[in-house]
């Protein structure tokens, strides 16, 4: 007989997502008091976490800091690195070398000035969009860190994320989850799962534990959506006639030197049929290729990776995986909710899966009922929330595709007009004749900001046609912005340290926390 | 540019050590280092701040000797001003440094660019091989200031802890000048420490730390003399 009451949460999956949330939930509970709400975490022995996503978005400074974790600690033990943005390479055409970058911090608010349609009307002289607005930018490309070591733990002089080791980060969460904040954690393969009449999850069945009984269940199992998919029978909406890729194939390559630079951002190079990411670390990079295996063979696709790392790819192994783009119909189903790859996955070309697992994690502490009548108008807002959410997602990603001018197959296929989803299409018919807009973006949750957009849309060369510049005809005070952007970047290239410096300081030293 | 290098009684046999009691080093320093021990002596004559090293990030105590940067107020017409000498200008260019993380022998190190050093005039360092009298009671002086320091360590170390520390700028208001703000101080919180918990507060004066949390407090008043000698 269940209880009325949901005093207790059972996680299944111990990934980047099952222990991100279970963190989450015995934090915000307070579960190391045995009296509250009690967190338990199900992860299996033998089946092994997907092993990468290593690149976060700057809402993971916040996650970390309210869990109580040390930010140097965190960055010694994931071997972790400062990201302040993107570097899109060659996505507009294949011809010629192109680059823009999609960064985290503008020097001026855009929803209070604009600076945009200034820039387009060329008041900012021949500089590419994103150094016109900001000065991170060229911090990117000299390798520089956002922040100092005088700087507070979390708090940079420019914003940033974090590259991390995807492995390194789970054994993090978990020692400290367990250890500090009293999740509970068994070491089991979940093998069965029991619903009751009404067709609530009553309990899991595991081969080494027995049955493990909880009030609410979080599906943290991977792709296979142990608990939500195969349980529950929530279907699946594929996503692959919008976003094209199927495969990924990743190589981990060592420095030639140990104390080198590394990148402050993460790279991303358009290929003959995807585009590679390339995160650097501290310790290595983490090269990957994310394909489409219609348009490219396995095996060229693992040559393409190789001639892009070089030399260096000698020797390396490669591992391919396979990735299902789409979601669930429902996020959360009665008493379960499925955060991570159970619940959805588009192509990480964005990184926006961390940052919809924080997202999701949030939520669910903030909107989990303490009753079981509660759970059907929850279930009503986190999915309406994350359909939106999800949806918005794959429309920006399929956005960086739509203003390519690549003209292999792959590309071609990216832009038929029956592969592009209506509001995309509409949105970006309307910025023909409008600059992008904080009217665009009336969502609080809007995963991607009004700033990401103008950085990918101006930084890949879309042209409104049918703006009237006669709107836009404070042309002083935009080339003042412009300078002082340009006087600030000065400042800054001069103030900040190299990223390998800084993190030796912070090996050392630590932040301190004021 | 300072070059610290251990002393080694081969290399640095034959050299000298003037000793200057204008400090000139300290010309355009407008921090200077002090230790806990002297917090209730400086703060008649100097305000007591707590600053991040560049380099480490570590909070340091200092005494504000200048209202910007590379201005030491305190120095003027080839002296020093002040009725207080801040200890660590009294060991230049000598420093003693901690061989090994968590042991207790130190190193002593010469700034070997100072001006004070030399060959032909001041007070031999060494005596054939062996370290001369002069530089015995030096060292001892510095391996005793280097004691004092990981003190004050651990006393920013509790303030910290007990969330006693907060930012703070300075606005200084000059006659001449538009008004500006020193920034990159912190200062102690005299709410939060009126706040602590009977229990924290006994800890302190346990600690001995309550005496030099209030010269420090009390100290804030000379931001007024630096601007008087600012005029
Ligand atoms: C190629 C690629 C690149 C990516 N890059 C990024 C990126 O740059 N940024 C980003 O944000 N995201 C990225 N992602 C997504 C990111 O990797 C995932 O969102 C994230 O790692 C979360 O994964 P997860 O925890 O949901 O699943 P997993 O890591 O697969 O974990 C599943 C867990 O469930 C457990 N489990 C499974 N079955 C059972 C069972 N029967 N019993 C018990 N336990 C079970 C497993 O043991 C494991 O612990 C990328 C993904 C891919 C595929």
């Amino acid at each position: 007989m269940h209880s009325d009451t949901i005093n207790s949460v059972l996680v299944v999956g111990g990934g980047t997502a099952g222990w991100l949330t279970a963190a989450k939930l015995a934090k915000s509970f307070n579960s190391l008091d045995g009296n509250s709400i009690q967190v338990c975490l199900i992860e299996s022995p033998d089946i092994p976490t997907i092993g990468v996503g290593e690149g976060t978005w700057p809402t993971m400074r916040a996650t970390l800091a309210s869990l109580g974790i040390d930010e140097a600690e965190f960055l010694r033990t994931c071997h972790g690195t400062f990201k302040q943005g993107t570097k899109f390479i060659n996505w507009q055409n294949a011809s010629r070398p192109n680059q823009y970058h999609h960064l985290f911090t503008s020097i001026f608010d855009p929803t209070q000035f604009n600076l945009a349609p200034y820039w387009l009307q060329g008041d900012a002289g021949d500089l590419p969009y994103a150094q016109a607005v900001s000065a991170q930018a060229r911090i990117a490309e000299l390798g520089l860190a956002p922040k100092k070591i005088t700087s507070k733990a979390y708090e940079g002089i420019q914003n940033y994320a974090y590259h991390l080791d995807a492995g390194k980060f789970a054994e993090l969460l978990k020692s400290h989850a367990i250890d500090k904040l009293g999740v509970k954690f068994i070491a089991a393969n979940v093998t069965d799962v029991s619903l009751d009449a009404e067709g609530y999850i009553e309990a899991v069945v595991t081969d080494t534990w027995g049955t493990v009984a909880a009030d609410f269940f979080v599906d943290c199992s991977g792709f296979r959506s142990l608990l939500l998919g195969e349980a529950l029978g929530v279907g699946f909406t594929s996503i692959a006639d919008t976003l094209l890729t199927d495969h990924a194939v990743t190589i981990q390559v060592p420095y030639p030197d140990a104390a080198g630079p590394i990148n402050a951002c993460t790279h991303s190079t358009a290929q003959e049929a995807g585009w590679i990411w390339d995160i650097g670390l501290s310790n290595r990079r983490g090269v990957g290729y994310v394909y489409s295996s219609r348009h490219q063979s396995h095996e060229d696709a693992e040559r393409t990776l190789r001639d892009y790392i070089g030399d260096a790819a000698a020797g390396l192994t490669a591992r391919k995986l396979k990735i299902d783009l789409g979601y669930r119909n429902k996020f959360w189903h009665k008493n379960c909710v499925a955060i991570g790859l159970s619940a959805a996955f588009v192509e990480p070309l964005e990184a926006s899966a961390i940052f919809l697992i924080e997202a999701a994690g949030n939520m669910l502490v903030d909107q989990l009922p303490s009753r079981r009548q509660g759970l059907i108008h929850a279930e009503k807002k986190f999915n309406a929330s994350f359909h939106f959410r999800w949806q918005k997602t794959v429309d920006f990603i399929k956005m960086h595709y739509l203003l390519s001018g690549r003209s292999e197959a792959f590309w071609l296929d990216n832009r038929e007009a029956s592969s592009i989803p209506a509001s995309l299409a509409q949105t970006l018919a309307s910025w023909q004749q409008q600059v992008v807009s904080a009217y665009d973006f009336p969502h609080v949750y809007e995963p991607f900001p009004m700033e990401s957009y103008q950085y990918v849309l101006y930084g890949m060369g879309f042209k409104p046609e049918q703006v009237n510049w006669q709107r836009y005809p404070l042309h002083a005070e935009a080339m003042a912005q412009f300078e002082k952007v340009q006087q600030v970047t000065e400042y800054l290239i001069k103030e900040l340290p190299q990223q390998r410096d800084l993190l030796d300081r912070i090996y050392q030293y630590g932040f301190s926390t004021i | 540019m300072s070059t610290l290098v251990a002393l080694d009684s081969q290399k640095h046999q034959s050299l000298k050590l003037t000793t200057d009691k204008s400090f000139a080093h300290a010309k355009t320093r407008h921090l200077l280092p002090v230790a806990v021990h002297e917090f209730a002596m400086a703060a008649t004559h100097l305000p007591i701040v707590f600053v991040k090293d560049g380099d480490t990030g570590q909070f340091r105590a200092c005494a504000l000797t200048g209202l910007k940067p590379e201005q030491n107020l305190f120095w003027k017409d080839g002296g020093w001003l002040g009725a207080y000498v801040p200890e660590s200008l009294r060991h230049y260019p000598l420093v003693a440094l901690k061989v090994s993380e968590g042991g207790d022998s130190f190193a002593i190190c010469i700034d070997e660019a100072s001006p004070l050093v030399g060959r032909e005039t001041g007070e031999a360092l060494f005596d054939g091989a062996n370290a001369s009298e002069f530089l015995n009671r030096r060292s001892e002086a510095a391996v005793a200031w280097a004691q004092k320091n990981l003190i004050t360590q651990s006393f920013i170390q509790r303030l910290i802890e007990l969330k006693l520390l907060q930012s703070q700028s300075l606005s200084i208001r000059l006659n001449s000048g538009a008004p500006y703000e020193l920034t990159g101080c912190y200062v102690i919180d005299e709410a939060a420490l009126n706040r602590l918990d009977d229990q924290a507060f006994i800890g302190l004066k346990h600690g001995g730390y309550l005496a030099p949390i209030y010269a420090a407090l009390l100290s804030l008043n000379q931001v007024q003399s630096l601007v008087r000698l600012a005029q």
